[in-house]
């Protein structure tokens, strides 16, 4: 089982931080395990004659123990994810691999000769990682104790506690060794090194997770408002709409003669209030739809691949009903050759560009007309354009087809029931989708739609 | 005669269903709303349920009623079709569709867009009570 699998299990932010750096530990101790492995085996076999005098079982000592340890918290990491452990625990996971680390650390800095190498160093890492899950006052004293830990052999190695050991026969060590003067300020000064990196990473980390701590509030803040901005639009436009659709529900009722006979002038007022509630069910509809478009915030993650072909083919399926009321036929012609038509969009989105240019293309077409929408290619652009032979616009109108509640006179007489709001949602949902859409039309002889979107996938 | 009732808090919704479905001999109860809820629909035993969404108590009342319905033993085969003016064809992005159907979110029969169209009406009650 992969983190990326069980991480739905831990909410807070830091726990799941904590997890992947804990998984990142023991993958990065894997990796330094069967490195060092191949260096000590390549050293042993290449460097055999020259004058390094190291000390393999040290240093196998160091990998051993390592394996070992790093086995453990494998499986300790998995018990961690099934548990759904907490902060506390895992902290504890982490300060007992920082120790284990140090100990091998040790090991390693005495076979190589405690200051010939900068292997010393090698407490860096680990202190990152201290200062990024600890609190400065903790990361300080694991660091601290790191350096105890690794300067510690050549204490020992001064007061000949141990033997002393060195690799490259050089004066350096015996010198460093010869006068506590000399012992004490390379001491004082390599502490001050690391005691200064850390102070550096604590800073860096801290200005880091101050940052992501407001970020991860801002975060749930804009979900907070996004929820309540769902709700209240919910609750509104069904305040709207619920009373419209109860007269609507009557008329159908009352054309439909489930409340007796009703004379041809009553009839005819009926039918007139069906269809100015059809405006109102329709406008409401649009301006809370162009209202939330308005305020979408838009993010990577709302977008998919998408195949544009079997989009249409489902999406032209939905208007059938609608055409044949006016024996219009809807074809779609497919032109691309042999390029799969792959978008990054959302359904959503592109429901609503195609919904609202296909319901114009059908309301201002005459009866029997023809729709044809084209889908073609055009360098990296994949293009649909909606083609119909209706009443066509003013071309002294054509740059005003995208402002709110604008109809043109001629759309007015033909088609009352628009709300002048479908092609600024259209605008505005091209935007969201980085897509650009042309328009084309001439008086009398129809009007074609193109929306150009980009290729391309995930 | 089948026995429907009508959960919705709009009397006039409930009056103009009511027209319709009474034409066409069934029998019509209807509550305005979501309290006491499974003893109501218990003492009428009806054979379907039109079930309104957003009460005043509750923008999402609706929803959690047809899952009170679909735990309650007794009702479990006891179809249930969602009236709603919000829905799959406002595009609003809290919208549903028929694929949002499931045992545990949404344990209904179907959907039925509000204003309601008679022939639409009457033809998802028939299929769903047989």
């Amino acid at each position: 089982m992969l983190p990326e699998d069980i991480i739905h299990c831990v909410q807070d932010i830091h726990v799941k931080e904590l997890v992947k750096r804990l998984d990142w530990s023991v993958k990065i101790r894997w990796y330094y395990i069967s490195i060092s492995s191949l260096l000590i085996l390549c050293v042993y076999l290449m460097l055999n004659g020259l004058k390094i005098n190291l000390h393999y079982e040290y240093l196998i000592a160091a990998n051993v123990f390592l394996f070992a340890c790093n086995l453990f918290y494998h499986y300790q990491l998995r018990y961690s994810y099934d548990k759904c452990l907490g902060t506390h625990e895992l902290r504890r996971y982490l300060f007992l691999q920082i120790m284990t680390d140090y100990l091998a650390l040790t090991l390693v800095v005495y076979a190589l000769g405690s200051i010939e190498t900068p292997i010393i160093l090698m407490i860096i890492p680990n202190s990152i990682l201290s200062t990024l899950f600890f609190t400065p006052r903790q990361s300080l004293m694991i660091t601290l104790f790191g350096m105890l830990m690794v300067i510690m052999p050549l204490i020992l190695e001064y007061f000949h506690i141990i033997p002393i050991i060195t690799i490259f026969d050089t004066s350096f060590k015996s010198l460093v060794l010869s006068e506590p003067a000399i012992l004490l300020g390379y001491l004082f000064i390599l502490t001050s090194g690391v005691v200064f990196c850390w102070y550096l990473l604590c800073s860096i980390t801290n200005r880091l997770i101050k940052n992501e701590l407001e970020l991860e509030s801002s975060y749930q803040n804009m979900l907070r408002l996004d929820e309540e901005k769902t709700h209240a639009t919910l609750r509104s436009t069904h305040e709207l709409k619920a009373p419209l659709a109860a007269i609507k529900s009557y008329v159908y009722a009352l054309n439909a003669g489930y409340a007796g006979d009703v004379n041809d002038k009553v009839l005819k007022i009926i039918t007139r209030i069906g269809k100015r509630c059809d405006y109102l069910l329709n406008n409401i509809t649009d301006i809370i739809k162009l209202g939330n478009l308005k305020s979408y915030v838009v993010s990577d993650e709302q977008f998919y691949a998408m195949n544009l072909t079997l989009f249409l083919e489902k999406f032209i399926t939905q208007y059938r009903a609608l055409s044949q009321e006016k024996q219009i036929t809807i074809n779609l012609k497919n032109q691309l050759h042999n390029t799969e038509a792959r978008i990054v969009a959302n359904e959503e989105n592109l429901q609503l560009i195609f919904s609202n240019i296909l319901t114009n293309a059908i309301n201002y077409s005459h009866p029997k007309g023809v729709i044809d929408i084209v889908l073609s290619e055009k360098k990296d652009k994949l293009c649909v354009s909606i083609e119909d032979q209706g009443i066509g616009i003013d071309e002294k109108n054509i740059n005003n087809v995208f402002e709110e509640h604008f109809r043109a006179n001629n759309a007015v007489e033909f088609y009352e029931g628009g709300t002048g709001l479908g092609l600024s949602i259209v605008k505005l949902c091209s935007q969201i989708l980085g897509a650009e859409v042309q328009i084309k039309s001439k008086l009398e002889q129809g009007t074609i739609v193109t929306v150009l979107l980009k290729k391309g996938g995930l | 005669m089948s026995k429907v009732m009508i959960i919705d808090d709009d009397q006039d919704m409930i009056d103009s269903i009511s027209l319709i479905l009474e034409a066409n001999d069934y029998e019509v109860v209807s509550k305005t709303d979501t309290e006491n809820l499974i003893v109501d629909i218990e003492s009428e035993n009806p054979d379907l349920i039109l079930l309104d969404i957003v009460f005043p108590e509750d923008a999402q009342a609706g929803f959690k009623a047809a899952r009170e319905i679909a735990q309650q033993e007794s009702l479990k085969n006891t179809p249930v079709l969602i009236l709603s003016a919000v829905n799959q064809l406002s595009n609003l992005g809290f919208s549903f569709t028929e694929n949002d159907i499931s045992s545990d979110f949404m344990p209904v029969t179907g959907f039925i867009e509000k204003p309601v169209k008679p022939d639409v009406l009457l033809e998802k009650i028939k299929s769903s009570i047989t």
